[in-house]
């Protein structure tokens, strides 16, 4: 495995489109650093240490980061410096003042596993969120596809998303911000998800 | 391209009812 010493992972992170409405929220494309995102996908299929977490209204597999031995050509994923500098990206894309915490998960959806409607509102918790996609490439009929709403009813579908390999998602969490996952029908859909904290005024 | 067309609505239904809350 190449080892990629204090590479940014996340340099080619830009957003390529910016909606207000329904809720604050950016696209991104080609997100992850190409050497990195072969690596990450071999790594998150052969040595994660996917646990499954089943709640009501979604069931996954999932680890956090944080608790993970990552091999040394990953480790950039994690480095506080290379999450500063995403959280600085973060801070420009929507207009908040981020704190220094980020908490940062992977997400594994397998066949017949989805994400129901949710908004992802915590008393006390994260404010913003990123998401990236990673795969080795699914089509329309594999389905996983990320929804967002107009409104907590899911009918009332604001756009769906494919999820590309490399693009990603961020929004400002709020009571408007509603999405799903559809339900993965094959392949496998690895995601990895950012949690940022707004800058309280001390 | 990005997003998935909203006119197919057989397959939209099927979306719909795949992120119904179960509740």
């Amino acid at each position: 495995m190449p080892v990629l010493d204090r590479l940014d992972p996340y340099a080619r992170l830009e957003p390529v489109e910016s909606v207000t409405a329904p809720f604050r929220y950016f696209v991104a494309e080609h997100c992850l650093n190409a050497a990195i995102e072969p690596v990450l996908l071999d790594w998150l299929e052969a040595d994660a240490p996917w646990a499954l977490v089943e709640t009501d209204f979604y069931e996954q597999f999932e680890f956090d980061l944080r608790d993970a031995d990552l091999p040394p050509a990953l480790a950039c994923l994690v480095d506080p410096d290379m999450l500063a500098r995403l959280r600085r990206k973060m801070e420009q894309a929507l207009g908040d003042a981020l704190a220094p915490h980020i908490q940062m998960v992977a997400h594994r959806l397998d066949p017949g596993q989805r994400i129901a409607i949710h908004n992802d509102m915590r008393e006390g918790g994260e404010t913003h969120r990123l998401t990236i996609q990673l795969n080795r490439g699914l089509d329309d009929a594999d389905g996983g596809f990320f929804m967002l709403f107009n409104s907590d009813d899911a009918e009332d579908i604001h756009r769906i998303l494919r999820p590309v390999s490399g693009s990603a998602i961020g929004f400002a969490i709020s009571p408007a911000s509603h999405h799903a996952v559809s339900r993965l029908h094959g392949g496998t859909r690895f995601t990895l998800v950012y949690s940022f904290f707004a800058k309280r005024d001390e | 391209a990005r997003d998935l067309p909203l006119t197919d609505s057989v397959a939209l239904q099927r979306l719909i009812a795949e992120v119904r809350q179960r509740d």
